[in-house]
């Protein structure tokens, strides 16, 4: 297993070097304008970013047809998924503590993380958990293009949707809907307290990453190349 | 030690256009077999069928006595492959391949593997994409001959490769089957690689194998007959695999090369088929004539 | 070449192919040891190429050499010995020089043939042959 990332990282290095120093630097984009975001963006905007590290290995891979390579050495589809995942988390994870990190040296970051510290942190442990949980699976099937389209279909899924709120029971209707949701959230934060919500959270991420990765072994094991 | 290093049974595969269906195929274990075709013929996919880069739609495949499905690693761990197109990514070199893909194999030596760039004459430092297509697939070369694998799957490797480095790795492959644990598949269209070197050939059509023989059968015990039309009329037709004519004449290859002669008289030409001969004969006749 | 691909030794045998006859190649590796058995240019007890060695010095197959190897045995001119390799065989003398008349005689009904074919009398091949042998 830990062959298979090795190996990732090896072949991949030039490209990790690349896309690392973006991620290191773009947060600092955000503190450009006279007000600062609250930290939970700054958080997501790092993760995205650093989940785009393996995710951007693995579309390498495709796009090469280097997959049929991979998929040729002693290893099982079943190792080379999991490893995808454990690699994942893995660089994603190891990229976006050195971000955070260095971000920290800058004054101006210090002050974003004074308030709402350990919402920072989980927002990141959850854009990480969503991001890998739900990009692999794509990303495994159809490679960087599948991404793509995958990422513009939201888009278009997600105007779709609008259109038919609109034309449905307007946007009253959703609005209602979302507080209503966020209200729920809240509540729930207030009854469990804040190492309650964070545990759920947490179960909610493990439980989603244990689904997609089932999803990823189903799609992997009977692919052809 | 297993007396077939490969045994395919019944296996089955289906694309849009090709069908495989019930194809059997054994390599034996301490042979150089041979797999020649037209283009499409199927040998890429039986490749592919057993390094389970494709699923099989049914029949059983085993390496090394081993179900090549439930023991994936196990068998993969001892197979040495080269496929007709190698893919890495692009900014890849030579050295980062060897060091990322060692680890995987038991039997890998790095330094087996660097003296095989170097005497194939690969660069070590210079990125994948930077290379012709002929240092690619001597590189591809090099990694499968590095970890000293029990069984060499080649689909293609000579492809593109001029005559003097094909000799070259047929030289390496006759070192290596001096160990008598070692076995070759290799499938290609440059026949004449095989000629001499192969101890089996195998030849598939349309997703079909249609013989499997020693090689010195189809060398010694075959024939072509070339002459005019009226000289297949002397020939026993279950005995003629292929038929061609053309502007001057009829060429028949035969299954029977000394019958041959019996029935048509010392006049006829009949001579020893080369594999070319034989491909073409049998995939591009006048008709296909039925095998028993 | 190095490592891998040191030639191996081959014990005093010398065979040379012809890819482009019509022979058989594994016909021309058996008539060619045959050949330096019966001239004693291969002595008894010599040790042979192993199979797969020979295939990997003449560059074919190892079914070819498997093949004129058995047919050699066959002939009792060469002995397998289980783990040790093969050798040439005790040859009888008598044996030996029967199948060295027998090569002489086939060389002279070649001759005789030829001589046919140009129309040479019984005549003339004897004195063509006396001229020959004095020659010595």
């Amino acid at each position: 297993m830990w062959n298979l990332i090795r190996k990732d990282l090896i072949l991949g290095h030039r490209t990790l070097i690349v896309n690392g120093s973006m991620a290191l630097v773009a947060p600092f984009i955000l503190l450009l304008p006279d007000e600062p975001p609250p930290v939970i963006l700054y958080v997501l905007y790092v993760g995205l970013m650093c989940t785009m590290l393996p995710v951007g290995l693995i579309a390498k891979e495709e796009k090469f047809s280097a997959t049929a390579f991979t998929c040729s050495l002693p290893m099982t589809r079943r190792d080379i998924v999991t490893s995808r995942y454990l690699g994942g988390w893995f660089i994603a994870g190891g990229s976006m503590a050195v971000v955070l990190a260095l971000g920290l040296t800058v004054g101006a970051v210090r002050d974003l993380w004074s308030d709402g510290a350990s919402g920072g942190l989980l927002a990141g442990f959850v854009i990480l958990g969503l991001t890998i949980a739900i990009v692999i699976p794509f990303t495994i099937r159809f490679g960087m293009n599948g991404l793509l389209f995958g990422l513009v279909g939201l888009q278009v899924l997600g105007m779709v949707m609008f259109l038919l709120a609109l034309a449905t029971g307007g946007l009253d209707a959703v609005e209602r809907a979302v507080k209503t949701a966020v209200d729920a959230v809240g509540s729930y934060h207030e009854g469990v307290g804040p190492i309650g919500f964070a545990a759920t959270v947490i179960l909610g991420v493990a439980v989603l990453n244990w689904l997609s990765w089932k999803a990823s072994l189903r799609i992997f094991r009977t692919r052809d190349l | 030690m297993e007396d077939n290093v490969l045994e395919i049974r019944g296996v089955r595969k289906r694309y849009p256009g090709f069908a495989m269906r019930d194809v059997d195929l054994v390599v034996p274990t301490g042979h150089v077999t041979g797999l020649i075709g037209p283009n499409g013929a199927g040998k890429t996919t039986l490749v592919k069928l057993v390094m389970n880069l494709i699923t099989r739609e049914a029949g059983e495949i085993d390496v090394f006595g081993l179900d090549n499905l439930l023991h994936e690693a196990a068998v993969k761990a001892r197979i040495g492959f080269v496929y007709d197109e190698p893919s890495f990514p692009h900014d890849v070199n030579a050295r980062d391949l060897g060091r990322a893909i060692g680890p995987f194999y038991k039997g890998w030596s790095s330094e087996r593997y660097r003296r095989l760039l170097g005497e194939f004459g690969v660069p070590e430092r210079k990125r994948f994409k930077a290379l012709s297509k002929g240092m690619q697939m001597k590189l591809a070369l090099a990694i499968a001959l590095a970890h000293d694998a029990d069984l060499l799957l080649m689909d293609e490797p000579t492809a593109g490769l001029d005559l003097e480095f094909r000799r070259d790795l047929l030289e390496h492959l006759a070192a290596i089957l001096e160990d008598e644990r070692k076995s070759v598949l290799f499938s290609t269209h440059v026949t004449s690689d095989l000629e001499r070197f192969a101890d089996f050939i195998t030849l598939i059509r349309d997703g079909e194998i249609v013989f499997s023989l020693p090689t010195s059968d189809l060398r010694d015990a075959w024939g072509v007959v070339r002459g005019a039309a009226d000289v297949l009329d002397h020939l026993d037709a279950p005995d003629v695999r292929g038929v061609r004519t053309g502007p001057n004449g009829v060429e028949a290859l035969v299954a029977n090369a000394s019958l041959a002669r019996r029935r048509c008289g010392p006049e006829v030409v009949i001579d020893r088929p080369s594999l070319d001969d034989v491909l073409v004969l049998m995939t591009r006749g006048d008709s296909y004539v039925e095998s028993h | 070449m190095t490592g891998d691909l040191d030639t191996p030794e081959m014990p005093r045998m010398r065979v040379i192919l012809s890819n482009s006859s019509q022979e058989p190649i594994y016909e021309q590796i058996a008539r060619q040891i045959r050949a330096q058995i019966i001239s004693g240019e291969l002595e008894e007890g010599a040790l042979l190429s192993s199979i797969r060695s020979l295939a990997r010095g003449l560059q074919v197959s190892v079914i070819t050499t498997k093949r004129a190897y058995e047919e050699l045995e066959r002939e009792g001119l060469i002995d397998t010995v289980g783990g040790k390799g093969t050798f040439v065989a005790a040859q009888n003398p008598q044996f030996l020089r029967e199948k060295r008349m027998s090569l002489v005689e086939e060389k002279l009904a070649a001759a005789v043939a030829e001589a046919r074919l140009v129309g040479l009398s019984l005549d003339d091949l004897s004195e063509m042959l006396r001229l020959l042998a004095e020659e010595e």
